[in-house]
């Protein structure tokens, strides 16, 4: 309350600012009683100065003491919910009199008054049509005072998530588009789920959505990103590491691995074992991951991921599709009529017990990783053609070790000889191997098949398609292919740090490209994989190649590459953070956004780009290319899929659930009408499902223990899997959100400069440690009060004495704080 | 691709400025869509045409949501608009380019809200004030005034990119103990007291003179009876004086300005000089307010520096004032003033300037001054700061207001609503009466006096300047100094591994640091190539970065990046150098005011928090950024730093006189 008679709890200053709540306090020199106002935006208040309050207030005619406040700064907000997050349909407000309601297709939170819905729809596609005016883009970040927005335009659409100011802006971006990127992947093309389903159904499916994303995300989750739920994993920290004991060669580290040394070493490092429960036996996680990869191996599977009760226990897919894959029990709904999936209904019945299956788009990115995948039919096949044989021919001389490399799950493949069994030899024999085989085959017989396109869903990527094959044409051998055929195994299983000694598989390799060169008129290759890269390279991986001057070779060739490559890229949407083919090359890349001429700089780890990036980068060209040497028209219908303007490929979502547990798996879209595909994986899988749930409940601890007393805080953040290892406590103190602020900082700062390696900051109340390589990066924080210092430069200062004991600390955790 | 524009509520343009190749943007867009033979809008109305949207809706925003728009950003950042709300008006910077951050941007807004304050007063407050000023109704005036910070802001841009006194914000001292010593004594005796002692000087009193060499600060004295000056007012005015006069590396792209000679600098030591606040002499102006009380012009707030009369004063003023006549580039900026245009406000001419003083140990803010600059030879000038018999109207004017504005709400207060009708016409007539006489009286005063000193303050019969004479004989040599102020090498072999330092007095607002600066004609040590041009990069990353943490809270700052340690330390120590502890700093939002001094003053804020919990003593303030090798181990890069930091601040205390 105002001396003067005003009365607003909330008085509106010429600037804009807001005050809040006064007290008669304080009197200004000499006359008149004032009031205490404060500000709500604690820290200028604290910096304001008396001209700058009578600045303030002048007009107004208050006379205001400015009054310090002390002890009462915010060290950090809470990123707290969203604000706001809504999509609106410009195309429904074209004419002078439509109301701006029309066009609100969805609006979170939908207890906003519509008037509200109204102002921010219409002022913020208001000033994104101004601004893509003057600048010939829409922006893509609007930041007000107190909230800021996330953008996407999409033809007539405008997608806006309002977030807390205190989130950094790429959060706040990337979360938008993992947004999108769900509803996308349950409901396709946005116009055509608009079409399809009523507006109701999609808002509470929305709604679902939201809550459920809302509910696992905390803070640490928001900064980094990191895929959801694994903040239900509490214990993170201790379970990756424990795979250690599986053996020496078997460098599993998923966490550790990411150190580059040690990368060095490893045959394979798979992490795709997210967080599993602390105390779950390395043997029941082999289980999990024996179970993806028998499914792999029934025909249309590519891959796929098991959840414990909302946790990742293993999984093959790449982060943006794991995270989406765990919204599934969000997305669910009964007698969902998918857009095309018609034919759901009809089979719904046939389904086994427990067993859903539904229709769900991919980007084509991730299409195109799934398909890479080399999965088993490479080498399980018991007839494969000519070709095939000779490359699994030569694969088999690595066996165990390609074996390992698809074994994708979390603890990577355990030893050699247990793969060993359940691999080469007993699987040709198997009944399932040549069902596989015919479904690899399949697309060449059936050029138009699997997709029935829905209306919308129809264009092809690949207009030209002799183009395509004339990228095909390339002289193979000059691309490499021996580390190809490494790549390939390990860029199947995603983000495989694979740093293959070129020895072994290079001049057996060797051969086998020399063998795809011949014109077969069944390549082996003519996998999914192949023909959907078939024409175009994805773009990391022209990129990459442009990089390591493999493209001009390709552009030697007369007016080819460009027609199959450009198209490619400019239909293709916003690339998915996650790394295709180097991972830390493909993360920087995009987290950076920066040119890849400048990944170049970064000194340190300039070897090791070499050493890894330049055989990914042609293995996965040549991979391509190889795969549809042949004939390429099937090549065309798969690539092609349904690469509407959303450029989403269709496939199935298989979700086996087993109590606690669930199996999921993206199948090729014809799983769904192949019944004795879908026994195949039903049955393959249901008895060792079984085992395994019985398994982890018997293991899984009922309550995680609250931690004992911390010393520290430490997180850490792997960037190739977006995972996060942290022993943060649920209920952040405020020195646990000191630590928030201070990560959420460097976080940013090393996403932007790709040069950062290693950063200290200190405030009066903590310091806080972090360094950075390209697919980690690693926060300290010590807990105990330091002593005071004075912010002079000392080396007895404890804040330059945290890198050693982040290093000592963390080891235990099995963390490389490098 | 860069552009800055301030506009009121209803999308009127106050000011704009472009560069050409948003100018070419505009071009291709409004060329494009209207028909071949029609003449394009005016630039001014492009632009309002373009952002009237945004302008109206980040209106419609605070209105409704009581929030309003600060930043727009679209992919990969290749644009980035910048809003900020002063007032009633929408300063808005836009970099399609890369080549600025939020930051800067941002910074580049609370500046030239900072120079129109300077130029006019609070006018900032008050959007009719302000459009006042910055758009007088009539075309060729506000082309003057619009050019005229266009050009200041051009000049502010270049510095910030080369020098490093504008990159940090504060003052650079030209080190030279004998010669400032020398200046200071001429500068007190030859001018400040020889001015208030003439009979002509018309009312006028001389507060402070300064000398500058490029951009660095060479001798300053403040009379007695002069407030302190504040460092920021101080760094305002020699980008004033830069605008007037550029520095060789500084106009380089600016070939219109005159004298081309300066070279450009970039290094300052703190020395604890004349530089001194001289409180001792604040009781001067008691008596003013009882004569004054009643005529209070609005034009304080306008303080309309009649503009006819520019020319001729600056005229006189070269005749009298400037003393070598025979140097020939004295001549050139001779004969560059007198092809300005009859009644365009030469760029010698005196200005009047507002800046904070202390009067009476109340507070006012933005006093009008009177700045007076006079080029002794390229590249080095000499300003003078007078202020005039008019003004303690202006104390007893922000007096008034306050009392006007209080009665006003009191009356308000006491009435019943159906009352306010009659007590409002009342205040209003009251109000307008005495605006009427201020103007009336005011006005007249303050032309007739402004005339009278101007014809007369600087006439030959002026005490010789023998000084001047005496300064001539160190003239080359000052002007190779300033580009050789302080030079790593002599601290090479005592800090190996140190490649570069910039230390900060934050009380003061000086700074001290190798020279980093590189131009066409000079070279720093690190010479013109890559090397040192990296060199520089790495520098201004470190201080945007130290800058974004101190923004958020942290004043220890220790990074590796590439094959450089970078440092960042902020402490606080009382009078005697003994360190204090550190305590928590505010954290600010990103769409606060910059971390600085011109856009805000942020570090005299800091202090005056900080002193808070320290009322017993002097609280100063320093800042240290190095750059080491990566090759150097922290503990030893932490010692050297504190080990530099102690050799600065004894070389700092080091009396001049």
């Amino acid at each position: 309350k105002l001396q003067n008679g005003f009365e607003p709890d909330e008085l509106e200053i010429t600037s804009g600012h807001r005050f809040q709540h006064a007290s008669p306090l304080v009197g200004f020199p000499g006359e008149e009683l004032f009031e205490e106002i404060v500000l709500q935006r604690t820290g200028e208040l604290m910096l304001m100065e008396p001209d700058e309050w009578i600045r303030l207030f002048w007009k107004r005619g208050f006379k205001v003491p400015y009054h310090w406040m002390e002890g009462s700064m915010a060290p950090f907000c809470s990123l707290a919910r969203w604000n706001y997050f809504f999509l609106y349909d410009g195309s429904k407000v074209k004419e002078e009199g439509d109301p701006t309601r029309a066009g609100i297709c969805y609006f979170y939170p939908s207890q906003t008054l519509l008037d509200r819905q109204e102002l921010l729809c219409g002022q913020i596609a208001g000033v994104v049509h101004c601004v893509s005016d003057i600048s010939g883009s829409p922006p893509t970040l609007i930041r007000l005072r107190k909230l800021k927005f996330a953008i996407k335009v999409d033809g007539d659409y405008l997608w806006v998530l309002g977030c807390a100011v205190e989130l950094p802006d790429v959060n706040c971006t990337q979360f938008l588009d993992q947004l999108i990127g769900f509803f996308h992947f349950y409901n396709g093309p946005v116009s055509l789920a608009y079409q399809n389903c009523s507006q109701e159904e999609l808002s509470a499916e929305w709604d679902t959505f939201i809550e459920q994303i809302l509910r696992n995300t905390s803070d640490l989750h928001k900064i980094f990103n990191s895929l959801w739920n694994l903040d239900q994993t509490k214990v993170t920290c201790s379970s990756p590491f424990s795979f250690h004991a599986l053996g020496d060669d078997l460098s599993v580290c998923s966490m550790k691995a990411a150190s580059l040394s040690s990368l060095a070493d490893c045959e394979h490092v798979n992490s795709w074992l997210t967080s599993c429960p602390a105390q779950v036996e390395p043997l029941l996680l082999l289980k999990a991951a024996l179970i993806l990869q028998t499914c792999q191996r029934s025909p249309h599977v590519l891959a796929g991921c098991i959840l414990y009760k909302g946790l990742i226990v293993s999984t093959q897919l790449p982060p943006s599709l794991t995270a989406k894959v765990l919204l599934h029990r969000a997305a669910h709904r009964d007698q969902r009529i998918p857009t095309g999936g018609e034919a759901l209904q009809d089979h719904e019945a046939a389904l086994p017990l427990n067993v859903q299956i539904m229709p769900v788009f991919l980007t084509e990115e991730e299409a195109v990783s799934l398909r890479e995948f080399p999965g088993e039919p490479v080498t399980s096949s018991p007839a494969p053609p000519a070709r095939l044989q000779e490359c699994a021919s030569a694969l088999r001389e690595d066996a165990p070790r390609h074996e390992e490399s698809t074994a994708w799950t979390l603890a990577t493949t355990p030893e050699p000889t247990s793969t060993d069994i359940s691999w080469p030899n007993g699987k040709g024999e198997n009944g399932h191997v040549s069902a596989h085989d015919l479904e690899r085959i399949k697309p060449a017989k059936l050029p138009h098949t699997p997709w029935d396109r829905g209306p919308g869903l129809g264009c092809s990527l690949l207009k030209d398609p002799g183009s395509s094959r004339r990228i095909e044409d390339l002289d193979l051998s000059e691309l490499h292919i021996p580390e190809a055929q490494d790549m390939e195994t390990s860029s199947g299983s995603l983000a495989f740090l694979c740093v293959r000694a070129p020895d072994a598989s290079g001049p057996r390799c060797k051969e086998s490209v020399s063998d795809s060169g011949n014109p077969e008129p069944k390549p082996p290759e003519a996998l999914p994989v192949g023909t959907a890269i078939g024409g175009f390279v994805s773009p990391s991986a022209l990129e990459m190649l442009s990089l390591n001057g493999a493209l001009e070779q390709r552009e030697d060739l007369p007016g080819d590459s460009s027609p199959a490559s450009i198209p490619r890229e400019d239909c293709l949407p916003r690339r998915t953070s996650w790394p295709l083919l180097s991972p830390h090359l493909d993360s920087r890349q995009t987290e950076t956004k920066r040119p890849m001429g400048e990944q170049g700089t970064q000194q340190r780890v300039d070897g090791v780009h070499e050493s890894r990036s330049a055989p990914h980068l042609e293995c996965s060209s040549s991979s391509g290319d190889s795969q549809s040497a042949g004939p390429s028209a099937d090549g065309i219908d798969w690539g092609s899929t349904p690469a509407s303007r959303a450029g989403l490929v269709r496939m199935n979502l298989y979700t086996h659930s087993v109590k606690g547990l669930v199996l999921s798996l993206l199948a090729e879209e014809p799983l769904l009408g192949d019944d004795a595909a879908v026994e195949e994986v039903y049955h393959s899988s249901l008895a060792s499902l079984n085992g395994l749930e019985v398994h982890l409940k018997e293991t899984l601890p009922g309550d995680e223990a609250a931690p004992t007393s911390r010393t520290y805080n430490f997180t850490h953040f792997d960037r190739i899997q977006n995972m996060l290892t942290a022993n943060l406590p649920q209920v952040a103190t405020p020195q646990d959100r000191r630590f928030l602020q201070a990560v959420s900082l460097m976080h940013a700062d090393f996403a932007q400069r790709p040069a950062l390696y290693e950063m200290t900051v200190r405030n009066a109340s903590t310091a806080v440690y972090a360094c950075c390589s390209p697919v980690q990066e690693t926060y300290f924080q010590q807990l105990a009060a330091a002593a005071r210092s004075s912010g002079f430069p000392s080396p007895q200062d404890g804040a330059f004495s945290l890198p050693g004991k982040a290093k000592q600390k963390l080891l235990k955790h099995g963390v490389n704080a490098l | 691709m860069k552009c800055v524009l301030v506009a009121t509520e209803g999308a009127e343009v106050l000011f704009y400025w472009t560069d050409k190749e948003f100018e070419e943007s505009l071009r291709l867009k409004f060329g494009q869509s209207e028909n071949e033979g029609e003449e394009l809008p005016a630039l001014e109305d492009q632009l309002s045409t373009l952002l009237a949207p945004v302008i109206i809706s980040s209106m419609t925003m605070l209105e409704k949501l009581s929030d309003t728009y600060t930043c727009f950003s679209t992919e990969n950042g290749n644009y980035l608009y910048v809003l900020h709300l002063f007032g009633e008006c929408l300063f808005v910077a836009v970099n399609g380019d890369h080549t600025e951050g939020e930051g800067d941007l941002r910074r580049k807004l609370c500046v030239l809200k900072y120079l129109f304050e300077v130029h006019f007063g609070l006018v900032t407050v008050d959007g009719q004030l302000i459009r006042k000023e910055l758009r007088p109704p009539e075309l060729e005036q506000r082309i003057q005034v619009w050019e005229h910070f266009q050009s200041l802001l051009g000049t502010y841009g270049r510095l910030r990119e080369q020098e490093q006194c504008f990159a940090v914000e504060a003052v650079e001292r030209l080190i030279h103990p004998q010669l400032c010593e020398l200046c200071i004594e001429a500068l007190e005796q030859d001018v400040i007291q020889a001015v208030n002692c003439s009979r002509e000087r018309a009312g006028e009193e001389a507060l402070h003179a300064l000398l500058l060499v490029h951009s660095k600060l060479l001798a300053f004295y403040s009379s007695h009876g002069a407030s302190s000056l504040r460092p920021a007012d101080l760094l305002a005015l020699i980008l004033l004086v830069q605008d007037l006069y550029p520095s060789e590396s500084t106009a380089e792209d600016d070939d219109t300005q005159p004298s081309p000679w300066r070279g450009r600098s970039s290094q300052n030591i703190p020395v604890q000089q004349a530089w001194s606040p001289r409180s001792a002499g604040r009781t001067r102006r008691s008596s003013a307010g009882t004569e004054t009380d009643s005529s209070l012009p609005e034009e304080y707030f306008t303080p309309a520096p009649s503009p006819g009369e520019q020319s001729s004063g600056s005229t006189v003023w070269l005749d009298g004032g400037t003393p070598p006549t025979d140097t020939p580039q004295v001549q050139m900026a001779e004969d560059t003033l007198q092809t300005l245009l009859p009644g365009s406000p030469g760029p010698s001419s005196p200005r009047r300037i507002f800046l904070d003083a202390s009067v009476k140990e109340s507070y006012c803010p933005m006093v009008p001054h009177t700045m007076y600059c006079l080029p002794l030879w390229p590249g080095i000038n000499m300003v003078l700061l007078t202020k005039s018999p008019s003004t303690p109207l202006a104390l007893a004017l922000y007096q008034l207001l306050d009392g006007f504005s209080l009665l006003e709400k009191r009356l308000k207060e006491g009435q019943e609503v159906g009352s306010t009708l009659r007590s409002h016409p009342l205040m209003g007539d009251l109000r307008q009466r005495m605006d009427k006489f201020v103007k009336n009286r005011g006005g007249q005063e303050i032309q007739s006096t402004w005339l009278e000193f101007k014809t007369k303050a600087f006439s030959r019969s002026e005490p010789a300047s023998s000084w001047e004479e005496k300064l001539m004989d160190w003239k080359d040599f000052l002007l190779v100094k300033s580009r050789r102020n302080v030079t790593m090498v002599s601290y090479l072999e005592d800090f190996p591994g140190l490649v570069h330092f910039i230390y900060v007095d934050r009380t003061t607002g000086q700074m001290v640091a190798p020279s980093l600066s590189s131009s066409e004609r000079t070279s720093s040590e690190l010479g013109k190539g890559p090397l040192a041009a990296f060199i520089r990069t790495k520098v201004w990353s470190l201080i945007r970065l130290a800058r974004r943490y101190l923004q958020k809270g942290y004043t220890t700052l220790l990074f590796q990046e590439g094959d450089f340690y970078c440092s960042y330390f902020l402490w606080f120590e009382n009078e005697m150098g003994y360190k204090l502890q550190i305590m928590e700093v505010p954290v600010l939002s990103d769409d606060s005011a910059p971390v600085g001094m011109l856009g805000g003053d942020y570090y005299r804020k800091l202090l005056r928090y900080y002193s808070k919990g320290h009322p017993a003593e002097a609280v100063k303030c320093y800042e240290l950024l190095a750059l080491h090798l990566s090759v150097i181990p922290t503990d030893v890069l932490v010692q050297q730093a504190g080990e530099l930091a102690r050799r600065l601040w004894e070389a700092s205390r080091v009396p001049l006189l």
